[in-house]
């Protein structure tokens, strides 16, 4: 006979009740697994800002431009920046089981923000113009992404 | 310990292997739970095998029998050979994807009330009884319970075919299906010892098996990839699904999403009222008679409609017993005339996400149509007509498509890669419902807004409503209403420390975070003017946080906090 005991203690799906221990001293909101269904998440509170994208950051680093995380030109057409962007997804999206990152999908948000971008004439063409203003990096996207990279891509 | 009975894999029976060169056993097996009808398929190593049951078919009615004490799952085993008739018997349960989730104040749930077993409603906002006729009582049982033995006995009878353990599973759900909803389906599967690596959406789950048929086609013609956009509608015996995809390089972008709780069960219902519009009144007691009647009359219009898909007129006459009778000719203009409402939705749906998805029906390369309902001439019209197409996507398995890609992503979301390239794919999934919370009175104020690309992190800024408010309420909603009302609970949770000050002056903002496990994170926090940090800690919930009686929850709250813990939308900061 065969019961299914209503309050089933779930013994594969274990949802953290009060888990995730927000001592100062965990690690950074890095969870050191992939995020998958079910699994116990370790999320510091205490480190919770420095997950937080935040613009106000005054950090020393230049920040890499949009171009820059799609790995394209800054003069690359649409379909140049679509077809970089599908190939970084394959890489980068937390469902690739392959791909080893573990940062809960941060990198493939980025991609993806920068597409959505990039991808609106109008949102780019002002993006641009904020570009120039600032200045260009140098050479930290000059020499590295080379025009093959991406056209190689193109082919698909 | 009772839950001993349904874990059959150990873990350590897999750990050993987890590297080994032999892809085949991890695949994760995909699993369509069909309101009417399941199925069942896994990635063989080289391509997608649909399994069969012992009865050789692949298609098996999702119901579960109630007999004496043991309850089975009829669809799947072959020992009782269960006439169409001892289904609607009153003992076996059906349609659990309609009720699943759902409590005694939802329209599809009073729909459910002329089903054979009985589904009690006293409509206050809480789950449904619902109980199986049992040597003349009435024996109650829940969604979750039928939907946990039915996947018990389909785990066993994959088992056996594959000869070796299962515990993950890829499990296709409605695209209208809440996060609540969604919980109560891990729940079923945790019931039945299985882990859920991930429930996709019908629509995507076909999305990927077309991106992985465009691949092909790519690969064998060395034809250029380029970018295909196809709208999928998927429609059968209880939901309605739509999406449009853009496909290149075997990447599926899901551009927008939609869904409804309507389908064939509708349609059926609505030509059973239509042939003996006393249906309601017959059937109020739920006696044995009337019970057999239903049968009767339900098993006749099933096959009407059927009928109707290749005739178009159909001669019914079926006796209910009591002297009423039924003799009629129906032909196909009066059945479409009487489900006019249920054409009409899924004209609207159509139409509604091909707005979102910004593609025009002009650049779409291909109108996919699935499900059990696929087959019906008006839709099949419907969807031509919207889309200005003569011809239909023909390389699918209408029944099958959604198992088949369910299966695929099962094998690549099992990590397991294929020589010839067969499973290089990814679904880039978007979010089928908006998700808010309640704000400015009774408005429902989303942060991450329907078809938004996933994983997602979107956050919103609020403030008090009341000078020297110290105290907020975060109430997390999902749906597509205006008001909180018109859309679905998921939980709420107070903020407090707010430092006292005029209304408008203090920041909370409000953080909602998908992860790829697309789990919901709710994060909640306050800024005060000048002030660098947080003047309190995060709040960090996971949603939902409701499990029952969600239905009055959000009233109780109002009863008992009024607006003194109301927000207020801020303009979005740039």
């Amino acid at each position: 006979m065969f019961t299914v005991p209503s309050s089933a203690a779930m013994p594969l799906l274990q949802f953290p009740a009060n888990g995730a221990p927000s001592s100062l001293n965990s690690p950074p909101a890095k969870s050191p697994v992939p995020l998958r269904r079910g699994q116990s998440i370790r999320a510091s509170v205490a480190a919770f800002p420095e997950a937080i994208p935040t613009d106000c950051g005054s950090s020393n680093r230049p920040k890499p431009s949009l171009y820059d995380i799609l790995k394209v030109s800054p003069t690359a057409s649409f379909g140049e920046i679509k077809a970089a962007y599908r190939t970084l997804a394959k890489i980068h999206h937390p469902d690739q089981a392959r791909s080893g990152d573990d940062d809960g999908g941060r990198e493939f948000m980025e991609i993806r923000d920068a597409y959505e971008r990039l991808s609106d004439p109008a949102v780019r063409a002002l993006y641009d113009l904020s570009l120039g203003r600032r200045r260009m990096p140098v050479g930290s996207s000059g020499g590295y992404y080379t025009t093959r990279r991406w056209e190689t891509d193109q082919c698909w | 310990m009772a839950e001993l009975q349904y874990t059959v894999a150990s873990d350590s029976e897999n750990t050993g292997e987890e590297k080994s060169s032999s892809a085949f056993p991890e695949s994760a097996i995909g699993i369509d739970i069909g309101t009417s009808q399941c199925s069942i398929a896994v990635w063989n190593g080289s391509q997608i095998e649909v399994l069969k049951n012992t009865r050789n078919q692949k298609l098996m009615r999702s119901y579960v029998t109630f007999k004496d004490e043991t309850p089975s799952a009829g669809g799947v085993t072959s020992n009782q050979l269960l006439h169409e008739r001892e289904v609607l018997s009153g003992a076996a349960i059906f349609n659990m994807k309609r009720l699943i989730g759902r409590v005694d104040t939802d329209p599809v749930v009073s729909a459910s009330k002329s089903l054979p077993f009985l589904v009690q409603t006293l409509g206050i906002g809480v789950r449904p009884l619902i109980a199986a006729l049992v040597n003349n009582a009435w024996r109650s049982t829940t969604p979750e319970e039928v939907l946990a033995i039915f996947l018990v006995e389909l785990r066993a009878m994959a088992e056996l075919q594959l000869k070796r353990p299962i515990r993950n599973v890829v499990l296709t759900v409605p695209a209208s299906f809440s996060r609540f909803q969604l919980t109560r389906i891990e729940r079923a599967c945790a019931m039945a010892g299985l882990h859920v690596l991930r429930l996709m959406p019908e629509p995507t789950a076909v999305a990927l098996l077309y991106a992985q048929q465009q691949q092909q086609i790519v690969h064998e013609n060395m034809g250029s990839g380029s970018e295909k956009n196809a709208l999928i509608f998927n429609l059968g015996a209880g939901y309605c699904d739509v999406a449009v995809t853009a496909t290149a390089g075997g990447v599926s972008q899901i551009k927008a999403i939609t869904g409804a709780a309507i389908g064939g069960e509708d349609m059926l219902q609505n030509l059973m009222r239509y042939l003996f519009p006393d249906l309601d009144r017959l059937f109020s007691n739920h006696s044995t008679n009337d019970i057999k009647s239903m049968a009767v009359l339900r098993i006749a219009t099933e096959d009407a409609i059927r009928k109707l898909c290749s005739q178009t007129s159909v001669q019914v006459d079926v006796d209910l017993g009591n002297e009423n009778n039924i003799c009629k000719v129906l032909d196909r203009k009066e059945f479409e005339e009487v489900n006019k409402q249920v054409f009409e939705k899924c004209e609207s749906l159509i139409t509604e996400c091909l707005h979102d998805s910004k593609v025009n029906v002009e650049d779409l390369s291909d109108v996919i149509l699935v499900g059990g309902c696929s087959y019906i001439p008006k839709i099949q019209n419907l969807v031509k007509a919207i889309c200005k197409r003569e011809e239909l996507y023909s390389e699918m398995n209408q029944l099958e498509a959604a198992v088949s890609g369910a299966a695929l992503e099962g094998a690549v979301a099992s990590g397991i890669s294929d020589p010839f390239g067969s499973l290089d794919l990814l679904t880039i999934q978007a979010t089928p419902l908006a998700l808010g919370i309640r704000a400015d009175g009774n408005t429902f104020s989303p942060i991450i807004p329907k078809n938004t690309t996933m994983p997602a992190r979107k956050e919103q800024v609020f403030t008090t409503s009341h000078d020297n408010q110290t105290e907020a309420l975060v109430v997390v909603y999902e749906g597509g209403g205006k008001t909180v009302e018109e859309n679905q609970l998921l939980g709420f949770f107070k903020i407090g420390g707010i430092p006292s000050a005029a209304k408008g002056v203090p920041e909370i903002i409000v953080c909602m975070d998908i992860d790829a496990g697309n789990v919901l994170r709710v994060f909640a926090w306050v800024m005060m003017p000048g002030n660098e940090h947080p003047v309190t800690p995060f709040m960090e919930v996971r949603m939902p946080t409701v499990d029952d009686g969600h239905g009055w929850c959000g009233e109780a709250l109002l009863r008992a906090y009024g607006s003194a813990l109301d927000l207020v939308t801020v303009q979005k900061r740039v």
